[in-house]
């Protein structure tokens, strides 16, 4: 028998050896290039004045739009109301944050997934929420009224409104990102500083604190880029006073069809959130803030202490504390609750509201039946779903895994690749959704398949989470595994199929589930291209939102909220990569 | 500075027993060291003792006063705790003045006194670093300088070495020693090293399993343990436990722990035959190495005295027929009976 020649793989066998991977890899690079790189690429040039029957570069739009009043007032709004939500979520979430990370007692778990929950939920129940709760009809503005003869607060185009409906949503981000700084904390160092004669508040003041920082930051950051972008709260409750750059964009593009002026907007927008994001990543070098050793916090539990009077109003303190924030985090979710069985369409029937929305009801407000809507939603859920793991998987296998195996491809193409699929996360949905009208408008295919560009502009939205989890996935694969199956002689199609894919199953169904929970919130993408006849959950609870029946869009929302609970405990069961997206 | 005294101290830990009634004192300015293996409670005892942790039962006296269920804050007791424990976001020269700077001493005085303090531990070189700019030696010693700018009753240490690297550690346990002796604080020392023990003791407190198995001042410890775990503990060279050793040996010495054969009373003879009053060892000699002070040690491996082969060692300077014996053959050593250390 001839022997082998053994020597260096030549290029037709690693071709041959990587095909499909290559073609997957292929599809989701094209995917990317046509969906976000292009579109985006076309948004700048329309800011410099090159399109839509111009075509030479000027800086005539940025000149002109800084000079506009009303994009000054909207960009001071803008900082103006994210700074206060910011301070705001900082100074009630810390010590929430605090007492999760330094107590035990039961129910813990639960009081913590309640007190998350807000984050999670789509951003249009949180406003319906607001409005059945705060609203000028809510039950706490009529209990307001009763007690002290007026409304706690005006809802509707106050920047009162809009902060205390932006810190209610982002209270919970802070108090799940310092919970982990708090409990991250040396506890030798506090015995230290007990030892060295510290009382508990100066321990917090000179050394917790100042070793929170990083945690601090993050969360201040996410919510600042947060109420920075928001797009449906300002929206609803803004009225004509108080925009956002964000609905500024929006309105340029779909109310008055001026393209340059929101690609301009655009423009800036960009620029902002990435000062603040540069900003942030060079005051915070260090990507994991913690004080000296990795932190093990012993937790106090009640059981064994010796009740005296310091402690029992110590605990006391603390649960009247919780319990408000928590009580208040969640007003909206009991407002949406109480309302989809109290206003129902059939008195006779609970659950009527529910029942209604898988019939085939004609809602005149919609312009569609409700069973429709349904159908709509999981249609476009499905798609996203599908198109975000066929996309992030190849590249998260070739970039994240394969390349530390082969090193075939040098680390810094791996981190720019990640950066690429993870841009799209620093590019509002409204954003995202203009540069695929820009870049696609006069085209029959865009005309005839708006649920496509639906599909494409939440799967943009969707991708960069789902690539993190399957990527961070793939990070805890070891590489030798896949070496050893090699060197038995199996094929690249086989150690995926006996290898990877055992092994990613499990996070490959939390990622399903989470795009698919993405997809049926998103608002500000799918609102872009709304039409009638492609009306998803989420539209529909913002067209319904001040309905006179406000049962209907409350059944849609408490469906939209366990959706999103259910995807939510899939991530925090089914892997450790809390917070990491 | 003032005397420590910890009487019948218990401590569990869910249905555990950490501690089991632990009983020892430190007299003014000696260095008491809580030698014991990973577990027997030696770090636990200094929680107790700084009241970090509260205990089921027992008393702690520092000086004439109880201690037991006071703050710590209430103490004056300066705390090292494992794992070089600086706070991160303060500079060395803030690390060393915060217990001065909560307790509300003025900032000249502090000043003076970090000054003092740095220049006894050799840091004042670092007093503007951050801590993550320091070697783990010299955390240790910022963190020993920290707890001693307080002018503590007590001085704790939990493992100070453990991080430190091995070239550094004779150095460091010389220095602290030396620190220790100048400002005259008592000082619980705690570590599983029987070198660094050795060291900086002046007194040796050995535990196992939450118990103390001897109490006594160093050289004590050292010639005369009170049992095979001490001895094994305190790194005597040839501690053999009974449940090793051989039905016949059993018979012969009847020991209650186990055996010490001294490893400087071997005799390597290779052509001498067998006394009544001695005890023949037969094995090979399978390395030649060296003591801490760099004496040379011959190790000879053997299945004489117990069931499975052990080596033993031997100091090679007393063996004027060790040229007779080469490497790997099977040679006869001796040791008369009445040298045997029976525990």
């Amino acid at each position: 028998m001839a022997s082998k020649i053994v020597g260096n793989k030549g290029v037709y066998d690693y071709l041959r050896g990587f095909r499909l991977s290559f073609l997957f890899l292929t599809i989701s690079f094209l995917f990317l290039l046509f969906a976000f790189f292009i579109p985006l690429a076309q948004v700048l040039l329309v800011a410099f004045g090159y399109g839509f029957g111009s075509y030479r570069f000027t800086f005539q739009y940025m000149v002109e739009i800084i000079a506009k009043r009303s994009f000054l007032e909207a960009v001071v709004f803008t900082f103006e109301q994210a700074l206060w939500t910011t301070g705001l979520s900082l100074i009630v979430g810390l010590p929430v944050g605090y007492f999760l990370a330094r107590y035990e007692f039961p129910g813990k778990g639960v009081i913590r997934d309640l007190l998350t929950l807000p984050f999670i939920l789509p951003s249009v129940v949180m406003l319906l929420g607001l409005i059945l709760a705060f609203g000028p009809d809510g039950f706490v503005t009529q209990a307001s009224r009763d007690v002290f003869g007026s409304p706690m607060i005006s809802l509707y185009g106050t920047k009162s409104g809009i902060i205390l409906a932006h810190t209610l949503y982002n209270i919970s981000v802070v108090i799940r990102i310092t919970e982990i700084g708090w409990g991250s904390l040396s506890q030798e160092e506090e015995q230290v500083a007990r030892t060295l004669g510290a009382s508990h508040s100066q321990f917090v003041l000179k050394i917790a604190l100042p070793n929170m920082k990083g945690y601090i930051r993050t969360a201040a950051l996410l919510v600042f880029l947060y109420s920075f972008n928001s797009f449906a709260i300002v929206l609803a409750l803004g009225e004509v006073r108080y925009k956002t750059i964000e609905v500024l964009i929006y309105e340029s593009a779909r109310v008055r069809f001026k393209f340059h002026q929101a690609a301009t907007l655009t423009f800036y927008q960009l620029i902002i959130n990435a000062t603040v994001i540069y900003g942030y990543l060079s005051l915070s070098p260090s990507a994991t803030p913690v004080s000296g050793e990795e932190g093990y916090y012993e937790k106090q539990t009640l059981r064994g202490l010796v009740p005296n009077y310091k402690l029992v109003i110590r605990l006391a303190t603390w649960s009247v504390y919780v319990s408000v924030v928590l009580f208040a985090s969640l007003l909206p979710i009991i407002a949406v609750l109480r309302t989809s069985v109290l206003i129902r369409v059939d008195q006779s029937d609970v659950f009527s509201n529910y029942k209604i929305l898988f019939s085939n009801r004609y809602d005149p407000l919609l312009g569609l039946s409700l069973g429709q809507v349904i159908r709509n939603t999981l249609f476009i859920a499905s798609g996203v779903v599908f198109l975000s793991i066929a996309l992030a998987l190849p590249i998260a296998r070739y970039f994240g895994f394969y390349s530390n195996i082969d090193r075939e491809t040098n680390e810094q193409a791996s981190r720019f690749v990640s950066l690429g699929i993870i841009l799209p996360m620093a590019t509002s949905p409204v954003s995202l959704s203009l540069g695929l009208i820009i870049a696609y408008q006069f085209s029959n295919f865009f005309e005839n398949n708006v649920v496509f560009w639906i599909i494409t502009a939440q799967t943009l939205v969707a991708l960069p989470f789902v690539y993190r989890l399957i990527s961070s996935r793939y990070e805890q694969l070891d590489p030798e595994t896949v070496r050893v199956a090699r060197t038995l002689g199996a094929s690249s199609f086989h150690v995926f199929k006996s290898i990877e894919f055992p092994f990613l199953a499990k996070t490959v169904m939390v990622a399903a589930v989470f795009s698919f929970a993405i997809s049926l919130g998103e608002f500000g993408a799918t609102y872009f291209f709304s039409r009638i006849e492609w009306t998803t959950l989420a539209i529909a609870v913002f067209k319904l939102k001040s309905a006179r029946q406000p049962g209907i869009p409350s059944a849609m929302a408490v469906i939209l909220i366990l959706i999103s609970f259910v995807s939510f405990r899939a991530i925090s069961i089914g892997e450790e990569t809390e917070l990491r997206v | 500075m003032s005397d420590l005294r910890v009487e019948d101290l218990h401590f569990s830990y869910k249905s555990w027993d950490v501690l089991k009634g632990i009983s020892f004192s430190v007299t003014d300015s000696r260095l008491a060291v809580l030698l014991g293996a990973s577990g027997s409670g030696k770090t636990t005892i200094l929680k107790c003792i700084a009241q970090l942790l509260r205990y089921d039962t027992g008393r702690i006296y520092i000086g004439e006063e109880e201690i037991t269920g006071k703050s710590p804050q209430e103490l004056n007791v300066g705390y090292v705790p494992q794992g070089q424990i600086l706070f991160s976001n303060m500079s060395v020269a803030r690390n060393i003045e915060f217990g001065m700077a909560v307790k509300g001493v003025p900032r000249e005085e502090r000043t003076r006194k970090v000054k003092e303090i740095a220049d006894l531990l050799g840091v004042s070189m670092f007093l503007e670093r951050k801590p993550r700019e320091l070697s783990g030696g010299q955390k240790q010693r910022v963190a020993i300088a920290r707890a001693l700018a307080i002018q503590p009753h007590l001085l704790l240490l939990d493992e100070p070495l453990a991080s430190v690297d091995a070239f550094s550690k004779e150095a460091l346990a010389l220095e602290i020693k030396r620190v220790q002796q100048e400002t005259g604080t008592t000082t619980v020392y705690v570590t599983h090293d029987q070198t660094e023990a050795r060291l900086v003791a002046d007194q040796v407190v050995i535990l196992s399993h939450g118990k103390i198995v001897q109490d006594e001042p160093l050289e004590t410890a050292v010639s005369n343990p009170s049992s095979i775990e001490a001895a094994i503990l305190m790194g005597i060279p040839n501690s053999i436990p009974v449940k090793q050793l051989k039905e016949e040996i059993l018979a012969k010495y009847k020991p209650k722990t186990g055996v010490i054969i001294p490893f400087d009373e071997i005799r390597l003879e290779p052509n001498r035959s067998e006394e009544d009053s001695e005890l023949r060892i037969l094995g090979k000699i399978v390395k030649v190495t060296q003591d801490i002070y760099q004496n040379p040690i011959l190790v000879l491996q053997t299945d004489s005295l117990t069931t499975k082969p052990i080596r033993l060692k031997i100091r090679l300077r007393k063996q004027k027929n060790f040229m007779e014996a080469k490497t790997l053959e099977e040679i006869n050593a001796y040791l008369p009976h009445n040298k045997i250390r029976i525990l």
